[in-house]
């Protein structure tokens, strides 16, 4: 029975990596106003920029990548009065990108302490976290290897990486979505 | 200490004067959107200065980054002190006498029916490549009024070309919406990325539709004071054909941003 079960369990992670394809993953944006949340939607869906609108709803999309794997990634606005909706889109993510601006240095510190929030959300204990630091284009922002700490990454208990990015030239994205490829194939 | 109560029935005050009824880039009736603007090199003002814009003017503000300026919404958003303060010390009137200082036809300017395309640029010339900001020349309000300062006597070497707008008039914001309006809606798929299906789009949308998802968040949004529906989708950002980009990299009125050689992590 065991031999079967692993056979079966064998045949299934194979089956799965040809048809890779099959899987899909349920991923929530989330990050301050004005981070860049719609804009790296729309670049990783249309591989071109929008004149983008602040977003008071969402914007919800299905990102096919390398043929390979797919996301449902469901971009939420981030107005300081819609922060408190995000709550409702926790269910069933089984990661999370967090929008870091890197050049609007005045609000790291909110940004922290929204992050810090959604880490202790249950619904979200075992979620992967992908952290885009972006418009790393811009003058004076700050760098993704200084911002982990500012963020107070170390500390997390989820599962974390850092990439830093520009999402109006695409730059850092690929890089982003790799290792999220990466970490969900290997969680069970 | 102020309440956020207090700090709103400020707003509110400053909102309903008659120079900020409208918004500052296109005119838009009752902006509920403020951009508070660093203050460029140079100026005459230390102090950030806002002003009232509406939704879509508000999306070009953002994306100028916020050592340009930093974008909040009137109801959707918490305001400090210092941003009452800016908007106290700014207004749209005031702002425009530094921004639109050497604007001779205001005519130019878009209106609430402008494509977010032409619109944005505007917006980039105006606060970013400041095309038409003069310090010497501004309104009674402002601090500036200092004899014989004058920081921008070679404005037009600073910034080059001097028809580079004059050709983008009335007649090309026009051209450029009817452009858009023949192109715009042409939804060449990108090859790379997968098309998501209208149905998949639709069968998502109606999870959220349910009768608990929207109960759960009826309780939270109920107090919140605003026009737009949060819990519907947002309407799908307008694709850019191929005919604006390449207008759009012809002309040279982008914003400048400056590619990083290396980014380290």
């Amino acid at each position: 029975m065991g031999a079967a079960a692993s056979t079966y369990s064998l045949f299934s992670s194979v089956f799965d990596r040809l048809l890779g394809g099959n899987k899909e993953y349920r991923i929530l944006m989330l990050g301050l106003d004005a981070a860049g949340k719609t804009t790296l939607l729309y670049r990783l869906k249309l591989g071109e920029v929008e004149h983008t609108v602040p977003t008071i709803g969402f914007n919800v999309e299905q990102v096919q990548y390398n043929n390979k794997i797919s996301f449902v990634v469901w971009d939420v606005g981030g107005q300081d009065r819609l922060r408190m909706l995000w709550r409702h889109y926790y269910e069933n993510v089984q990661a999370l990108i967090f929008v870091v601006d890197s050049a609007d240095i005045d609000r790291l510190d909110v940004a922290k302490s929204e992050l810090q929030k959604l880490v202790a959300a249950e619904e979200l204990k075992d979620a992967i976290i992908l952290i885009f630091a972006n418009k790393q284009d811009l003058p004076g922002c700050v760098k993704a290897s200084e911002m982990a700490p500012k963020l107070n990454l170390p500390a997390m208990k989820n599962q974390w990486f850092i990439q830093p990015c520009v999402a109006t030239d695409g730059q850092g994205l690929c890089e982003g979505l790799d290792w999220l490829s990466d970490a969900l194939s290997k969680t069970k | 200490m102020t309440s956020q109560k207090q700090l709103k029935q400020l707003l509110k005050q400053l909102m309903n004067e008659p120079d900020n009824s409208h918004c500052v880039d296109c005119f838009d009736k009752r902006p509920t959107w403020a951009s508070i603007l660093v203050p460029p090199p140079g100026a005459p003002f230390t102090e950030p200065m806002g002003c009232f814009m509406c939704y879509h003017c508000s999306g070009a503000h953002r994306r100028m980054g916020t050592h340009i300026c930093f974008v909040r919404s009137t109801n959707l958003d918490e305001w400090k002190v210092k941003e009452i303060n800016a908007m106290q010390r700014g207004g749209n009137k005031a702002v425009n006498a530094f921004f639109e200082a050497t604007l001779k036809d205001k005519t130019n300017k878009p209106d609430k029916n402008t494509d977010l395309e032409p619109r944005s640029e505007f917006i980039y010339q105006k606060y970013q490549h400041r095309r038409w900001y003069d310090a010497s020349r501004n309104s009674n309000e402002s601090p500036a009024n200092v004899a014989g300062f004058d920081p921008f006597s070679n404005q037009e070497n600073a910034f080059g070309d001097e028809d580079l707008f004059a050709n983008i008039g009335s007649q090309e914001f026009a051209s450029v919406g009817n452009l858009n309006d023949t192109f715009g809606d042409n939804p060449k798929s990108p090859g790379v990325f997968g098309d998501f299906s209208a149905k998949a789009r639709v069968s998502l949308i109606s999870n959220l539709e349910s009768k608990e998802f929207k109960a759960n968040v009826l309780d939270d949004i109920a107090h919140l004071d605003i026009g737009d529906d949060p819990m519907s989708p947002q309407p799908k950002p307008k694709r850019i054909s191929m005919r604006d980009k390449l207008k759009r990299t012809s002309s040279k009125s982008r914003p400048k941003r400056r590619l990083s050689k290396e980014m380290e992590l």
